[in-house]
């Protein structure tokens, strides 16, 4: 369950998820209100106990006219008897005092007077605390009910690897023995050759997987939490259960690349672009999804190369934005491109890795001061870089993370600093974002914003809602940037203003320079 | 503590209250639950009104009372 702001403004696919307006954000919102009731409650019940104690006092000894008060029968009585002669003085006296008296037996005695009062606010904040249990045992329990399931499922199997295989070696022989049956039976029903069908299904097998994958990444998510599990618990013995799966199977597979010299990480050399370009200030996240995308090589930008913006506000101030494309090579390591799969396997297990050295090193050679902010913008592994980065203390000590965003990004697992704010934007048909095995937390400074590209009105949006690479592709996010600059609420509104310390009001003089990393041979 | 001060803290108390009431009310949460706590901590801001109509009514009455009293001086029966 996620409090959201469903419905962008003429895109109906738009959903954002957690950040100011979230449910988490909203708990520790009715936390705080609960709070405020039981102080309100208490001050209450200190007001009626000082009226008691107003009204013990007036009659007691002591108090103006106290004397008067000690017996009012009595009083009364030789009044009325003339026995008592009063002056007119302390006969006002003896009415303003009977009048105080009744004014406080009134505070005690009436429906809202504070005790009262207090004992309602008392049972109101016991409700809301009630209310507020209840939202954070419910939020999310169903999806984390399944993905548990996976992760035991798969736990169990990686633990017992050969009843595995022999349960899916009688799966596969059944399944063979059948085959020839079924595809008889099929040819005889829809009137073609048993050799036709076998060929019509091999044509559709990339297009049966594209679906898969398009349709299904939520269940994808969820399935590789099991597989993560899975190859975590393969190590003989009794593994214990990992909490990210996916991040877990990762640490043992950059374990293994770093056992062989060829895929073992090698000195990286960043390398300053020459030239540097003044373009127009950016002014907002479709402006600097544009400029990420113009990085990648197949937009004309160098291999492994980032992107590093200065801005000079006209108040004197200097912010930075670094853009940081993804995966460009599918190699593990052995390549010149730092932006490999080998990166992408540090990342996803949170070892030292190219992606995040690249970065680091071009902020020290472009001369980042300690307290100028910054925005880091990443797709796909850039993301992952970003994150990377914004949840590493020595990196976050040095430099002033003003806001992050990822396009794409499998992020899940990272948990960054409350201080900086965090937009994740997802495709629904991309199925990267899930590879870490769980949904971006819903966290007061972590906004999600999930857009479903086949119910978009600009018609490239659909088709590339119909292809996993396109889906994932830079462009595409651009565009879901664009639109989601259109989109109000809370939760967007606290990253906006984020973004803002660095992006200024769009009169800054932008210097743009690019930093490539190269690896050693 | 004298008569009136004891019902000034109460005044004060009261005042305090409402203002962490303000807090209370301030939520941008969003669901029915929402709906129905707002309306119930406003009619709980119309509650503490009233009781702060009554407790600043006892204190101006306290108030009143001791001053006629130091007016009259001590009492001669």
């Amino acid at each position: 369950m996620s409090a959201g702001d469903p419905g962008g403004a003429g895109d109906p696919g738009i959903a954002v998820y957690g950040g100011r307006g979230g449910t988490r954000a909203n708990l520790e919102d009715l936390a705080r209100a609960t709070r405020a009731l039981c102080a309100a409650a208490h001050e209450l019940d200190a007001a009626a106990t000082s009226c008691s104690s107003a009204g013990w006092r007036l009659t007691g000894p002591g108090s103006p006219g106290g004397s008067l008060a000690r017996d009012d029968a009595c009083l009364m009585t030789g009044i009325h008897d003339g026995l008592v002669t009063l002056s007119e003085g302390e006969l006002e006296v003896a009415r303003a005092r009977a009048r105080a008296l009744a004014a406080l037996a009134e505070v005690r005695r009436s429906p809202t007077g504070p005790a009262v009062a207090a004992a309602h606010l008392t049972g109101l904040a016991s409700a809301l605390l009630s209310t507020t249990r209840i939202y954070a045992e419910a939020d999310g329990a169903a999806r984390l009910l399944v993905s548990r399931l996976s992760r035991a499922v798969g736990g169990v199997a990686g633990e017992h690897p050969l009843g595995l295989l022999v349960a899916g070696a009688i799966v596969g022989r059944l399944a063979i023995a059948v085959a020839p049956a079924a595809l008889l039976g099929a040819s005889v029903v829809l009137r073609r050759t048993p050799g036709d069908l076998v060929a019509a299904t091999r044509a559709r097998a990339a297009q049966l997987a594209n679906d898969a994958l398009t349709e299904d990444a939520a269940r994808i998510e969820i399935i590789l939490a099991g597989v993560g599990s899975g190859l975590v618990s393969l190590p003989p013995g009794v593994q214990p259960v990992a909490a990210e799966p996916v991040p877990a199977a990762a640490r043992l597979a950059s374990g293994a690349l770093d056992l062989d010299p060829h895929w073992r990480r090698r000195a990286l050399t960043v390398i300053p672009a020459v030239e540097s370009q003044h373009p127009p200030a950016p002014r907002d996240l479709g402006d600097l999804a544009r400029r990420l995308s113009a990085l990648y090589p197949d937009a004309g930008g160098r291999p492994g190369t980032i992107g590093v913006e200065r801005l000079d506000h006209p108040d004197g101030t200097r912010s930075w934005v670094v853009e940081i494309p993804g995966t460009q090579e599918l190699g593990l390591g052995f390549g010149e491109n730092p932006l490999d799969m080998g990166t992408n396997v540090r990342l996803m297990a949170a070892r030292p890795n190219d992606g995040t050295e690249l970065v680091t090193e071009a902020l020290r050679q472009a001369g980042v001061g300690a307290n100028e902010p910054i925005l880091l913008l990443g797709h796909s592994q850039g993301g992952m870089v970003a994150m990377s980065l914004a949840a590493t203390a020595a990196f976050t000590s040095r430099y002033r993370v003003a806001a992050v965003a990822t396009l794409g990004a499998p992020v899940g697992t990272v948990s960054v600093p409350r201080s900086i704010q965090v937009l994740n934007v997802e495709h629904v048909q991309d199925v990267i974002p899930a590879l870490d095995g769980v949904p971006s937390p819903d966290e007061p400074n972590r906004t999600t914003v999930r857009r479903d590209l086949r119910i978009s009105p600009d018609p490239r949006d659909r088709f590339a809602g119909r292809t996993a690479g396109a889906a994932h592709g830079a462009g595409t996010y651009a565009r879901s940037a664009e639109v989601i600059d259109g989109v109000d609420g809370p939760s967007l509104d606290a990253w906006r203003d984020a973004a803002s310390q660095v992006l200024g009001d769009g009169r800054a003089t932008v210097t743009a320079r690019e930093f490539t990393g190269v690896r050693g041979r | 503590m004298r008569v009136e001060r004891a019902t000034a803290a109460a005044c004060e108390d009261v005042a305090r209250a409402l203002r962490l009431l303000r807090q209370a009310a301030e939520v941008e949460w969003v669901s029915d639950a929402a709906d129905r706590y707002r309306a119930a901590v406003h009619e709980a801001f119309g509650i503490v009104l009233r009781t702060q109509v009554l407790v600043e009514a006892a204190d101006l009455a306290v108030r009143e009372h001791s001053a006629v009293a130091a007016r009259a001086g001590p009492p001669t029966w």
